[in-house]
C-alpha cells in the first residue's frame, strides 16, 4: 500500500555541531512524487537518509502512512527494515555476488511480513518485466551495464510494493543519453505503480520531468516547495531563481510597489516593471533576475522595452547566445534556432516581459 | 578551402637511429646473474640433492648419480606421511581459528562502534612481531601438561580440568591466535573499501543485521577472506619455532621440524632433507599461486565513484561485549605469555607446588640472567645477529632498489625475467632456503659456508620479494613526470636517480631496509642449517637453550631477545621517521 510521508521540523546535526538539515517541513501525499533539488551539501541526501532511517535525526518528526517512525524528542526510532520503504541508491548497490533474480528476490525472502510469500518467482518476473529486464533474470549482475544495474536496483525496491520509494540521485552515475531515457521511463514506472516517491537530485532537468512538486534546498533549509511550473515561473527567492537557471541579474533601486508588482530604477538603462514575492519598499536595493530564454531580442513589446548593444555573439549550432549591454549592465540572451539574426556591435531593441522579471531584495551577497 | 589541414603540417622527420647502447644489456645481465647466484643456484643444488644419494661433504661435486628413485622413496616414507598430515592438520586447524578471530576483529574494528577501536586495531597487530619460537616457549611454560602455569591455576581454583599444549590442539590454538592478524589485514581493508550502500540496501530491503552480515557482507569479501587464509596457512606451514617448542615434547613432527631432525641425525641425511624440503616447497608454491590467483582475479567491484562515510553499526550495550572479546584476545595473546616468560625467567626453579608458592619472593632472583649473560656464546650471538642484520639490510636494500627501479621504471628488455626471478622466493619457506643454501655451499671448500655472509645472503634471497614490493609502492607514488622533467633539464639517467629518485624514495627505502633488518634479526628457519659455532645467532641460541631443557634460561634469553628486538625496532622506527620527515621538508 502506498502511503503519505510527513516531515515536520526535521533537524539533523552531525558530530561537529553543524546542522546538515535545519528545520525542514513538507509532506508528500500518497501517490505523489516530490523531488528535493539543490547543490551538493544542501542537506537533501541527509533528509532522504533520515526518512530511510539510515541516518538518525536529532530533532523533528517523520511519519510514514500516519505512523511516526522517528521522533527523537520522544525517543521514537523505527529501524529501516521496519519502515516498509524501498530505496534506490546512487551507486546502484546491487549485490555483485548474486544474479539479477537473486537480487530482486532478496527483499521478498528477508522481509518479516511478506504478504502472500509463496509466489516469489511470479512477483520477481512481473517486476523485472515492469522495468524492462524480463529476459535478464538469470544473468549475473556484474555483466550488466550501468543503466541495467539501476533497473535491477529499481526492481529490487519495487518488488515488495513498499509504502514509500526513496531515490538518491539514481541517474547521476549514468551517461547523458541514458540518463534522459531512464528518467522518462522512471516517471512512467512510478506513476504506473502509483508509488509515493521522494527523489533527490542536483539536476534541475530531472527534477522538472519527474516531480509532481519540487523542493529547492540550500544550507539545510527548504527554500521553496511547489509544482515545477511555479518553481520555474515564480521562484520564491534569488537562490531558487538562480539555481533553476535565471542567471541574469540587473541591479537597481525600488521606486514603487503595488501588490506583487514593483517598479525598479536600473540607472542608465531606465525603469523596469517586475514581479516580486517579497515586500520590497521604495528605496530598497533590488536585484532583478531573469532567464536568458525569456529575453526577447529585436522586439518592442507593450512594456519593459530597452535599447541594448550586442557585445558578443556565440553561435552554438542549435541556439545562439548574445552578451548584451543594457545601460552599463550586462545580460545574456538566448536565441533558439540555427540562424543567428543579430550582428555583433549592433544596436538592438529588447523586451523583458514583466512576468518573467523577478525582483528580490539585494543583500549585497553574490548568488552563485 | 581545398587544402586539407594535414597538408599544412610539416613533414614528419624520421628520427635518427639512436647509437646502440651497451649499458642496459650489461646492467640487466648483472642483475640476472646476481639473482641466479642468490636464488636459482641454491634451488638447483637442492633439486640435485633430492635426486641423488651422494653426500656433498664426503663426495664433493664430482659424484652425481641422478635418480628419481631416491625422491620417490622419500615420498613413500611413513614418517614423511605422518609429518605431512600433521602439518596439514595443524595449519588447517590454525587457519580456521585464525579466520574466525581475524574476521571477527575486522568486523568489530571497521564496522561497529566498539569503544577504543583504534587501540584494539593497533594492539591486535602485536602477535605479528612476536618471534614464533618465543611464542612457542611462552605457551609451553603456560600449557605443559604437568607443570604448566595454567594447570597450576586450575588446580588452585579447584577446577578438575587440565590442558595440554604439547599436542596437535596446542599447535592449532597457538597458530590460530598468533596468525589471525594475517587474515585481519586482508578482511579489514576489504570491509573498509566496501560501498556501505550495499549493506544499507539489504537493511532497507528488510533483512536483519545478522542476515545482512551473512548474505551480503561476508560473501562480498569472500575473496579477501580466502586470500588471507591462504597466506596464513602458507606462513604457518613454514614456521619452525612453534612446532619445535610444542610438538617436539609429544613427538609430533610437522614438515619443518622433520626436515631439521633429518639434518641433525648422525650422519646427517642431507639428501632426504632436500627431498622433503622440495615437497614442502611444492605445497607452498601451489598455495601461493592460488592466493595470487584469488587476489588478481576479478574481485567484485564494490567501490563506487563516490566517497563514502565509513559506516559504524551502533551495537548499543553489546559494544561492551565486543570490547571485552577484544580484551580477552589481547590478554591471551600478549599478557599471559609475557607474564609466563617473566615468571619463568626470574624464578630459580619453575616447579610451583601450589598457587601461593607463586608469590613467594624468595624463589625469585636473577640467577638465570646471570648464567645466560656469563655464557660467552650469548654475547657472540648478539653481535653476530646485529652484523647479519646490517649486512642483510644494506645488500638487500641496494639490490631491491636496483631491481625495483629496473622493473618498474624502465622499459629495458629482460626486466620481466628479473621480476620473475626476484618473485620466486615468495613460494620458498625459510627453512627450505636454509637447506638449499646448505646444499649450495657446504661442499665448496673455502666458500661461504661457515661465515656470516652465507646467513646474510640467504636472508637477502628469502626476503627480496617483500623488499622489492615494499619499495615498488613508494616508486609508484613518484610521478614519472618528475623524472622526465629532470631528463629534460639535461640530467642523465644516473644523475636523475641520484638527485630525484633517491631523495624522493628515501622514506620507502629506509622503511624497507628497516623491515629487512628486523626480519633478519628474528629469522630462525633458514639460520638453523647455516650457522656454525662461530656464527651462531640469537634465534638459534634460544632454540639451543630450549632444547637443552632449561626453561629458566630459555625464558630469560627470550626476554633479552625481545628487549633487544624492541629497542632495535624503536631505534629504526625513529631513524626512518627522521628520514621521512627530512624528505617531507625538502618536498
Amino acid at each position: 500500500m502506498t502511503a503519505a510521508l510527513l516531515i515536520e521540523r526535521l533537524v539533523k546535526k552531525f558530530g561537529t555541531g553543524h546542522a546538515a538539515v535545519d528545520g525542514v517541513s513538507f509532506d508528500v501525499p500518497a501517490g505523489e512524487i516530490v523531488v528535493l533539488l539543490g547543490p551538493s551539501g544542501c542537506g537533501k541526501t541527509t533528509t532522504l537518509r533520515c526518512v530511510a532511517g539510515l541516518e538518525h535525526p536529532t530533532g523533528g518528526r517523520i511519519s510514514i502512512g500516519g505512523r511516526v517512525v522517528s521522533e527523537p524528542e520522544r525517543g521514537v526510532l523505527v529501524s529501516p527494515r521496519e519502515r516498509d520503504i524501498g530505496m534506490v541508491f546512487q551507486s546502484y548497490a546491487v549485490w555483485p555476488h548474486m544474479t539479477v533474480r537473486q537480487n530482486v528476490a532478496y527483499p521478498l525472502k528477508h522481509r518479516r511480513n511478506t504478504s502472500g510469500g509463496g509466489n516469489i518467482k511470479a512477483k520477481v518476473d512481473e517486476t523485472l518485466q515492469l522495468v524492462g529486464l524480463g529476459d535478464y533474470a538469470e544473468r549475473s549482475v556484474t555483466s550488466l551495464s550501468g543503466g541495467q544495474m539501476q533497473r535491477v536496483a529499481l526492481a529490487r525496491s519495487l518488488v515488495y510494493r513498499p509504502q514509500l520509494l526513496l531515490l538518491d540521485e539514481p541517474l547521476s552515475n549514468l551517461d547523458a543519453k541514458l540518463r534522459i531515457r531512464l528518467r522518462d521511463e522512471l516517471r512512467r514506472i512510478l506513476k504506473m505503480t502509483g508509488m509515493t516517491g521522494l527523489y533527490v537530485t542536483h539536476d534541475q532537468a530531472e527534477a522538472v520531468v519527474l516531480g509532481d512538486r519540487i523542493g529547492v534546498m540550500r544550507n539545510g533549509k527548504l527554500l521553496q516547495m511547489a509544482p515545477p511550473g511555479e518553481i520555474y515561473n515564480r521562484p520564491a527567492d534569488s537562490f531558487v531563481a538562480n539555481f533553476t537557471g535565471a542567471s541574469n541579474a540587473l541591479l537597481g533601486t525600488v521606486l514603487a510597489r503595488s501588490g506583487e508588482r514593483a517598479t525598479i530604477d536600473l540607472g542608465a538603462a531606465g525603469r523596469i516593471e517586475a514581479w516580486t514575492p517579497q515586500s520590497l519598499g521604495a528605496g530598497d536595493k533590488a536585484r532583478v533576475a531573469l532567464r536568458a530564454e525569456n529575453v526577447r531580442l529585436g522586439e518592442s513589446g507593450p512594456a519593459n522595452v530597452f535599447s541594448g548593444r550586442v557585445l558578443e555573439r556565440r553561435y552554438q549550432g542549435m541556439q545562439t547566445v548574445y552578451d548584451i549591454e543594457l545601460g552599463g549592465q550586462r545580460i545574456e540572451a538566448l536565441e533558439v534556432g540555427t540562424a543567428a539574426r543579430h550582428e555583433q556591435n549592433g544596436e538592438i531593441a529588447i523586451t523583458l516581459p514583466p512576468e518573467t522579471c523577478w525582483a528580490y531584495r539585494d543583500d549585497g551577497t553574490a548568488v552563485d | 578551402m581545398t587544402a586539407t589541414s594535414s597538408a599544412a603540417l610539416p613533414e614528419t622527420i624520421e628520427p635518427a637511429a639512436a647509437p646502440r647502447r651497451w649499458g642496459a644489456p650489461l646492467w640487466v645481465g648483472f642483475l640476472l646473474i646476481a639473482l641466479t647466484f642468490l636464488v636459482i643456484y641454491p634451488l638447483l643444488m637442492l633439486l640435485f640433492g633430492a635426486l641423488s644419494d651422494s653426500n656433498p661433504v664426503v663426495d664433493g661435486f664430482g659424484n652425481f648419480n641422478p635418480s628419481l628413485e631416491h625422491f620417490t622413496n622419500v615420498l613413500g616414507n611413513e614418517n614423511v606421511h605422518y609429518a605431512f598430515l600433521n602439518a596439514l592438520a595443524a595449519c588447517g586447524g590454525g587457519t580456521v581459528l585464525a579466520v574466525v578471530i581475524g574476521l571477527a576483529f575486522s568486523w568489530i574494528v571497521v564496522r561497529t562502534n566498539t569503544p577504543f577501536k583504534r587501540f584494539i586495531a593497533g594492539a591486535s597487530m602485536i602477535p605479528l612481531f612476536v618471534p614464533p619460537l618465543v611464542a612457542g616457549v611462552a605457551w609451553s611454560i603456560l600449557g605443559s601438561p604437568k607443570t604448566g602455569l595454567l594447570n597450576t591455576v586450575f588446580k588452585w581454583i579447584g577446577i578438575d580440568f587440565r590442558i595440554d599444549f604439547y599436542s596437535l590442539w596446542g599447535l592449532i590454538i597457538v597458530f590460530g591466535i598468533y596468525y589471525a592478524p594475517y587474515v585481519y589485514m586482508f578482511t579489514a581493508s576489504a570491509l573498509q573499501n566496501m560501498d556501505p550502500s550495499l549493506e544499507e540496501a539489504s537493511e532497507v530491503s528488510g533483512a536483519s543485521a545478522f542476515a545482512t552480515i551473512f548474505t551480503v557482507t561476508f560473501p562480498l569479501i569472500a575473496p579477501a577472506i580466502l586470500a588471507g587464509s591462504l597466506l596464513s596457512f602458507v606462513v604457518m606451514l613454514g614456521i619452525y619455532g612453534v612446532p619445535a617448542a610444542l610438538g617436539a615434547p609429544a613427538n609430533i613432527s610437522v614438515l619443518t621440524t622433520y626436515i631439521f631432525k633429518l639434518t641433525a641425525w648422525a650422519p646427517p641425511l642431507y639428501n632426504t632433507a632436500a627431498a622433503v624440503a622440495i615437497l614442502l616447497m611444492m605445497v607452498t608454491a601451489i598455495l601461493v599461486w592460488a592466493q595470487q590467483r584469488v587476489l588478481s582475479g576479478k574481485s567484485y567491484a564494490t567501490v563506487a565513484g563516490k566517497a563514502f562515510r565509513p559506516r559504524a553499526l551502533n551495537l548499543g550495550p553489546w559494544r561492551w561485549f565486543t570490547f571485552s572479546l577484544a580484551v580477552v584476545y589481547l590478554f591471551i595473546v600478549v599478557v599471559l605469555p609475557t607474564v609466563a616468560l617473566v615468571i619463568a625467567a626470574f624464578r630459580k626453579f619453575l616447579f610451583i607446588k601450589d598457587f601461593d608458592a607463586l608469590f613467594d619472593m624468595k624463589a625469585y632472583g636473577l640467577s638465570h640472567f646471570n648464567s645466560v649473560l656469563d655464557n660467552p656464546l650469548t654475547m657472540l650471538s648478539i653481535w653476530n645477529t646485529l652484523k647479519v642484520g646490517v649486512f642483510t639490510a644494506l645488500i638487500g636494500g641496494a639490490l631491491a632498489f636496483a631491481i625495483g627501479y629496473t622493473v618498474y621504471r624502465t622499459q629495458v628488455s629482460g626486466r620481466r625475467s628479473i621480476d620473475l626471478l626476484s618473485t620466486i622466493p615468495v613460494a620458498i619457506p625459510g627453512l627450505v632456503v636454509g637447506v638449499a643454501y646448505l646444499w649450495a655451499w657446504i661442499g665448496l671448500p673455502g666458500g661461504l659456508y661457515g661465515t656470516i655472509w652465507i646467513l646474510a645472503l640467504a636472508f637477502v634471497a628469502r626476503f627480496i620479494p617483500d623488499t622489492v614490493k615494499a619499495l615498488s609502492t613508494s616508486f609508484m607514488q613518484i610521478h614519472r613526470e618528475l623524472e622526465e622533467a629532470a631528463w629534460i633539464c639535461g640530467r642523465g639517467l644516473l644523475g636523475t636517480i641520484a638527485t630525484i629518485m633517491l631523495p624522493l624514495a628515501r622514506p620507502g627505502l629506509v622503511a624497507s631496509m628497516t623491515l629487512l633488518f628486523v626480519l633478519a634479526v628474528r629469522e630462525l628457519g633458514s639460520s638453523l642449517f647455516l650457522y656454525t659455532s662461530d656464527t651462531t645467532v640469537m634465534a638459534v641460541l634460544l632454540l639451543d637453550y630450549y632444547e637443552g631443557g632449561n626453561v629458566g634460561k630459555t625464558a630469560a634469553f627470550s626476554l633479552i631477545q625481545t628487549l633487544i628486538l624492541g629497542v632495535l625496532l624503536g631505534m629504526t622506527n625513529w631513524l626512518s621517521r627522521g628520514a621521512a620527515q627530512s624528505s617531507a621538508r625538502v618536498g
